[in-house]
């Protein structure tokens, strides 16, 4: 049986589609994946991620531990503050990428992929030294995200004040009317918006509450499209433990000025040497390629695979994401993609896919 | 509501048979499944087609479906409308989002569809 959310019912009742994902019961889609793609692009919408992993890293080794393991300078994330990360193994494969938060001194929380909870703890058990607790919060808290170029003003309306978070990754505690919850400015779909945490009694208070004040549910369909108009790589699909950062062009999270940390080493030698394969993004001018097709060029050269595919509500297009050797990563470069019976064209495009700008969505 | 005058294919496909010739279309419930329809490949006039063949496919966002044929003839006209606006087929799917029309080779072979009060039964089923 899938887990499910403490949301489950009230998602019954708002007649959302499920579907199963990492061993939990999720909505899919509620109106339709187009109109809540466009909501939350447009206004905003509200999304149940409380199936994402959630782990405390606390004591006075964690940041030891987390420096250890971690792609990124830990030392630089001050509290109140997060960043984006990836855990590499020895050989430089990816374990999972995640966002660091800092709550305090020696108290960190981070929150993983669904499909790498288990894989992420083990890991850093494995690593742990005696004086620092790991705990997985996953089951006991719940994990809302409000996303959309609406969502401060939103936000304020329900807490009834500003919690000020302005920066990307900064994450503040608040309580209102006895209620505590966690709240951080991110999310996964390019447009400004928060990530709550709480208790899950908590969590259907406030799940209420943002859909009495007009908020959109978002399923995982959307979800998916948001990130993937963005050119976000999905742990699973685009980034796996047989992909390291430079192969999906992650190099710019590592900071390898910071010392020593598990997978420096080959990391180095691959970024000197040079990658083999590069991910990129592609649009068609017809159709969908929805993953693990193969990309051509002229003449029926083989170049490459697709990762992640779908389609782009505001470009109209199906987008998606590729390995290619690295002499063909480039911009422009026409492709054919084999979908079925059928060869789609297109081309090697920069990602993000969607310039926020030219329509009209930046703030 | 499912118009009456419908026979239904087991790959949920509809067919209205009009003189010697057919209109095909997918079911209201074919498209409740699908969602947002985005793209539909749909065969070429004069195509020579048999019952049960994959004759094109209908994408929505979130996956594709095959389009199998219910009829064995020649395609004789596609909806070009659907082509340029798919989101028909989620509107109006027994209407305006009609696909193509056939000319019959074998009337018996409308036998072998599904009425729509036995279609209805079909779907609970599945």
């Amino acid at each position: 049986m899938p887990k499910k959310t403490p949301l489950f019912d009230e998602e019954v009742r708002l007649g959302a589609k499920f579907t199963e994902f990492a061993g939990w019961e999720l909505p899919l889609y509620y109106s339709g994946i187009i109109d809540e793609h466009i909501s939350v692009r447009s206004s905003a919408g509200l999304f149940d991620i409380s199936h994402l992993g959630k782990i405390s890293v606390k004591g006075l080794g964690s940041a030891e531990l987390l420096q250890h393991l971690a792609v990124i300078d830990i030392s630089k994330i001050s509290t109140g503050r997060g960043a984006y990360t990836i855990f590499c193994n020895e050989t430089g494969g990816i374990i999972d990428d995640d966002i660091i938060y800092r709550f305090d001194e020696a108290d960190y929380f981070v929150v993983t992929n669904a499909t790498r909870l288990q894989a992420l703890l083990d890991w850093l058990v494995k690593h742990r030294s005696p004086g620092t607790e790991i705990e997985d919060y996953t089951d006991r808290l719940g994990l809302l995200a409000l996303q959309g170029p609406e969502s401060p003003e939103i936000l304020r309306a329900i807490f009834n004040e500003d919690p000020g978070l302005y920066k990307r990754y900064s994450v503040k505690k608040i309580v209102v009317n006895g209620n505590k919850f966690t709240v951080m400015k991110s999310g996964y779909t390019g447009e400004e918006g928060y990530e709550i945490i709480a208790e899950p009694k908590v969590e259907k208070v406030t799940w209420q509450m943002l859909l009495d004040a007009g908020v959109k549910p978002v399923g995982l369909g959307a979800r998916d499209t948001l990130r993937l108009e963005m050119g976000y790589p999905l742990y699973g699909r685009d980034i796996t433990i047989e992909t390291t950062p430079l192969e999906a062009g992650l190099e710019w999270v590592i900071s390898f000025e910071k010392g020593d940390f598990i997978g420096r080493e080959v990391l180095l030698r691959k970024r000197d040497e040079g990658v083999n394969k590069r991910l990129v993004g592609f649009v068609l001018d017809w159709g969908i390629a929805r993953g693990d097709e193969q990309l051509f060029i002229a003449q029926g050269k083989e170049i490459g695979r697709v990762t992640s595919g779908g389609y782009s509500p505001i470009l109209k297009r199906g987008i998606g994401l590729a390995y290619v050797l690295s002499e063909y990563a480039q911009v422009g470069m026409d492709i054919k993609i084999k979908v079925r019976n059928r060869e789609l064209t297109g081309r090697i495009e920069e990602r993000p896919f969607i310039n926020r700008r030219r329509l009209g969505y930046d703030t | 509501m499912t118009p009456e005058e419908l026979l239904f294919y087991k790959e949920h496909e509809w067919v209205r048979v009009e003189d010697g010739m057919a209109v095909v279309g997918i079911s209201d419930y074919a498209q409740d499944m699908l969602g947002d329809i985005v793209y539909i490949g749909l065969p070429e006039v004069g195509d020579e087609v048999a019952v049960g063949d994959m004759i094109g496919e209908v994408e929505s966002v979130k996956s594709t479906a095959d389009l199998y044929t219910p009829l064995s003839g020649t395609i004789t006209q596609i909806n070009q409308k659907v082509v340029d606006t798919p989101e028909a087929v989620n509107e109006d799917p027994y209407g305006e989002g009609w696909l193509y029309r056939i000319e019959l080779r074998d009337r018996t072979e409308l036998d072998d569809l599904m009425s729509a009060e036995e279609y209805e039964e079909y779907t609970k089923e599945l």
